[in-house]
């Protein structure tokens, strides 16, 4: 026993010569034969290690000659690809532990057999090997194929080879696909290897999935308090619905919507929805952000069922609804995913001024980094609209997807239905059980923090107006002038603006004001002076003061006017010139159109009671209201004498005359 | 005052021959005498079809000249239409229509000659030296009739007669003129369509009011002659004496046409033509009156059924087909 062992040699790692720290195996996998075979070169290697016994003694003993245990010993010590020690693996039989490498210099050589010569003409010509792994991964703007196909790199292969003069007796040319099957394998091969880069082969969004997920922690695992951060997103709604519009004949016509948004808010700790809202602009904005994040903060209130059959679970309901103290609160962090009307000034003002949390406005087109959110729309959308026979299904191949705007028309599957069932999936979905908080409920779980005391901030008692959500700042100079009489006024999107006070103070002509405009409803503006003292509400002038109109309404209406497509005069309502006109577009199948009379009718005619109004601009509507109903009579009265006189004019003229017999 | 004793089948409303004057045919009144006081050479009259405007100028004709104060001959002519118009043809027609006993039917030539003679007879007779034409269904005539027309006009002219043409005819009219201006053909259009009137059915509940009153009243339709009994005492002679009239009645019947135009999807702007008008009014006098059921006065439901029976529906269906 003097002689040295193997694994007692230099330059050995230490892991090398410890058998106890190699990788096992799990016999129990192996077959009944294998297992014995295992067996006993394991105890072979073993006993060979704690020199138990010398080679003769092991082989008698297992039955592993002399020359086996120092071949098995040295495939144990190797390493494998990934730089770990083989161990005990590597007296699996038949477990290969060095890739197979044709040794062209072998005289023994079988010519028939092609066993390695990919291998090995891609060794002997890299720049073969480079243009293959450039096309197949797109790299060094070798081809502007968008994802090449194993067939045409084949293709390329045989030309570089025929470029290179290869002999037609040799690899690939005297086999009889030419490589083919080989390439694809090594370009099989090729893909585990470089993961990331052949992904992008397979479409953006598994790119995207490749190069964001499945990597590291997240930084903050996981957020505790109810409202701390929530995460807020868009999605369009997968199906068609129909509407019922009055043409400006009164008869009532059914057109299905083009698709439409809903904006919804989720609580990332809870996974509470604390509130939604529907867009039904192409794009949503600025103001249906605004809308969502109201509608989120106020209290929400239950509405009114109109589908036979449809009721709200008991469990199920909004935050608001259920725990007074979620009632006006309001979160620190909103996550956004960067969409062009969140970075709106509108937004970001009262986000700072208003709400005051901070803003994470995040990356663009990584929804996985927003996932509670997306993962709630896949859940509304499968257990909801994907069930609708007027679904578009989830994608244009969709098997669900059967003629979705005729079925709407067909089974009458209406905008105000949508409403109601978005209202009951969400506060179906609070109190369902949520894997992701194991199995609790939205609301369970934010009652069990809440009575734990991780109560939220709330809304200042002075903020609670509804109309605060949708204001924005602006600035305009007061107009008029004492050379031509004209009283003082200002002017905002097209319209004059009044109201007594300012109309008496010919002394502000030229100044600035201050406006804070309500974008949702532009009848009045809340007027400041430079140095920050209010001057009340002032008037929009004319019949604009009398039906609600949110500034997108105002604009889409003005530029009509500039197009000379509609025109109205002192005596018409702009909004329902602008209906009328929608309408007859609708009729004739405009697209947009249907969903713009839509939205301008909610806005006009929105039977939800305003929360906390402001009284200045209350009174400021009800004179205006009174002013346009005067004139609307005076009118009508000069309209009824003239009438009068006519009709008298003729009622004499006709006594002169007689009915005449033929 | 005995009910005047007619015999059935013999009263103006069932034979349908009357003309009222109703306020549009009051309105065509006034042009025309504006026409005619002012030396206009012409005048276009348009509307929809059926509305009334061939009997508002008979009435008006018969009415003019006690209108103006002096007689005013007038020559009414229909247009009629052809294949292919030829002069021949078209001085024919206006000689048969102006009751001519010997029409020459051989020139042209000649059978202009005729009919400016006619016309200067006629006219010379009025002292006025002036005389009217009227051509009903205008809409037919082409370049070609308002050039012959303008040679009767031309020779007229020289022996100091004026000639009116007054063009009668459908919204189709319009379209002519735009036509001829784009021709540049504004000899014609000086001529013949420098004015224009538009002819309106019945628009509101208060010209509703004002033709219903004349069959009330016994001033502007009474038969028989100086009876003193009108049209809606004779037919509902208790009703009548109760102080039922058909004018209290306008509101109901202008709601009845809104709704029933509603019902069957009528898009169109709230027109009634005169005629499906009359025949409501006729329907309700004939059927429920003292020559059919002998009603009292007539009910909602009954004057719904008029309206009905007048084929008004039917016509605006199909009109909005068209």
């Amino acid at each position: 026993m003097s002689r040295l062992r193997i694994h007692e040699k230099e330059g050995l790692l230490p892991e090398q010569v410890n058998p106890e720290v190699w990788p096992t195996v799990d016999e129990q996998s192996l077959s009944e034969t294998s297992r014995d075979i295992y067996n006993r070169r394991r105890e072979a290697v073993i006993m060979y290690f704690k020199r138990e016994a010398d080679l003769t003694e092991i082989k008698e003993k297992t039955g592993v000659d002399e020359q086996s245990v120092r071949r098995l010993i040295k495939r144990c010590m190797s390493l494998d690809g990934h730089g770990t020690i083989w161990g005990f693996r590597a007296l699996i039989p038949q477990k290969k532990v060095k890739k197979y490498e044709l040794n062209p210099l072998n005289t023994a050589r079988n010519e028939t057999r092609k066993s390695g010569e990919f291998n090995l003409l891609l060794a002997k010509y890299p720049d073969i090997k480079d243009l293959i792994d450039d096309l197949y991964l797109g790299r060094n703007r070798r081809t502007l194929e968008p994802a090449m196909k194993p067939k045409s790199i084949h293709k390329k292969l045989i030309e570089e080879c025929r470029k290179k003069e290869i002999p037609l007796s040799a690899y690939p040319f005297n086999t009889k696909h030419m490589g083919y099957k080989a390439l694809q394998r090594y370009l099989n091969r090729l893909a585990y290897l470089y993961f990331g880069k052949a992904v992008s082969r397979f479409g953006h969004d598994a790119e995207q999935k490749a190069r964001h997920t499945g990597e590291g922690e997240q930084n903050h695992p996981s957020t505790i308090p109810p409202y701390q951060k929530i995460q807020f997103d868009a999605h369009r709604i997968d199906g068609f619905f129909a509407v019922k519009i009055k043409t400006p004949e009164g008869d009532e016509v059914t057109k299905v919507l083009d698709r439409f948004w809903i904006l919804t808010i989720i609580d990332v700790a809870t996974r509470n929805i604390l509130g939604y809202s529907i867009s039904l602009s192409k794009e949503y904005s600025a103001s249906d952000v605004m809308h969502c994040i109201r509608n989120a903060i106020l209290p929400h209130e239950k509405l009114q069922l109109t589908i036979p059959g449809l009721t709200y679970h008991e469990i199920g309901g909004f935050p608001s609804e259920i725990y007074s103290a979620t009632q006006w609160a309001v979160w620190d962090v909103i996550c956004f995913d960067n969409a062009k009307s969140h970075v709106a000034n509108l937004v970001k003002d009262r986000l700072k001024n208003l709400i005051g949390c901070f803003t994470n406005l995040g990356p663009v087109d990584l929804p996985m980094r927003r996932g509670i959110i997306e993962r709630f729309f896949k859940i509304l959308e499968e257990m909801g609209f994907h069930r609708l026979p007027n679904t578009t299904g989830s994608n244009p191949d969709d098997p669900r997807r059967k003629d979705p705007e005729e079925s709407a028309i067909k089974f009458d599957i209406s905008y105000d239905h949508l409403k109601e069932l978005i209202d009951v999936m969400i506060s179906n979905y609070n109190g369902s059980p949520h894997g992701g908080i194991y199995h609790q409920t939205p609301l369970e779980l934010l009652g069990k923090r809440l009575d734990q005391g991780l109560l939220p901030r709330q809304l200042e008692e002075r903020m609670r107006s509804e109309v605060l959500f949708m204001q924005t700042t602006i600035k305009r100079t007061v107009r008029g002038s004492i050379a031509s009489g004209k009283k003082p006024y200002v002017h905002y999107e097209g319209v004059e603006y009044r109201n007594e006070k300012l109309t008496n103070s010919a002394h502000l002509i030229g100044q600035d004001l201050i406006l804070h405009v309500n974008v949702d409803d532009l009848r009045t503006i809340k007027a400041f002076l430079a140095d920050g003292s209010e001057l009340g509400y002032l008037t929009a002038v004319g019949k604009w003061s009398i039906t609600p109109h949110s500034l997108q309404t105002r604009k889409a209406i003005n530029s009509l006017v500039l197009r000379k497509l509609i025109h109205y005069t002192t005596w018409d309502d702009p909004v329902f010139v602008y209906t009328e006109y929608l309408m007859k577009n609708a009729s004739k199948g405009k697209r947009g159109a249907t969903n713009k009379v839509t939205h301008v009718q909610e806005t006009a005619q929105s039977k939800r009671k305003r929360v906390n109004v402001p009284e200045g601009e209350t009174q400021a509507l009800e004179s205006a209201a009174k002013h346009n109903e005067s004139l609307e009579k005076a009118r009508e009265l000069s309209n009824k004498s003239q009438n009068e006189a006519e009709l008298d004019r003729y009622e004499k003229m006709m006594k002169q005359f007689k009915t005449q017999s033929l | 005052m005995d009910k005047p004793k007619i015999s059935i089948g013999t009263h103006p409303i069932e034979q349908g021959h009357y003309l009222i004057p109703t306020k549009e045919v009051l309105r065509l009144m006034e042009s025309l005498i504006r026409i005619v006081n002012n030396r206009l050479p012409g005048m276009i009259v348009y509307g929809r079809p059926r509305i009334g405007k061939t009997s508002a100028v008979k009435f008006a004709i018969e009415n003019l000249p006690t209108q103006i104060g002096a007689p005013l001959p007038i020559l009414i002519a229909n247009s009629n239409s052809y294949r292919v118009p030829s002069e021949e043809k078209f001085f024919l027609d206006l000689l048969n229509d102006f009751k001519f006993p010997f029409p020459a039917r051989r020139k042209p030539a000649e059978m202009r000659r005729q009919i400016v003679n006619l016309m200067m007879e006629k006219a010379e007779k009025s002292k006025l030296r002036r005389i009217m034409l009227i051509m009903d269904e205008a809409h037919r005539l082409t370049e070609f009739h308002f050039n012959w027309l303008m040679d009767i006009y031309n020779e007229l002219d020289r022996e100091k007669i004026s000639m009116s043409v007054l063009s009668v005819g459908q919204e189709e009219l319009l379209a002519r003129r735009t036509f001829f201006l784009e021709q540049k053909k504004s000899q014609i259009i000086g001529r013949f369509m420098t004015h224009e009137h538009h002819y309106y059915g019945i628009r509101t509940l208060d010209e509703m009011k004002l033709i219903m009153k004349c069959y009330d009243s016994p001033e502007i339709s009474e038969y028989p002659e100086n009876s003193g009994w009108s049209y809606t005492r004779y037919f509902f002679p208790e009703g009548f004496a109760k102080g039922s009239r058909l004018e209290k009645d306008a509101s109901i019947i202008h709601q009845l046409f809104v709704d029933i135009r509603k019902e069957y999807g009528l898009a169109s702007d709230f027109e009634i033509p005169m005629e499906y008008f009359a025949f409501t009014i006729e329907n309700a006098l004939k059927i429920f009156g003292a020559h059919g059921d002998q009603c009292d006065w007539i009910c909602e439901e009954q004057w719904r059924q008029a309206i009905k029976l007048s084929g008004y529906i039917e016509s605006e269906v199909y009109m909005a087909l068209a």
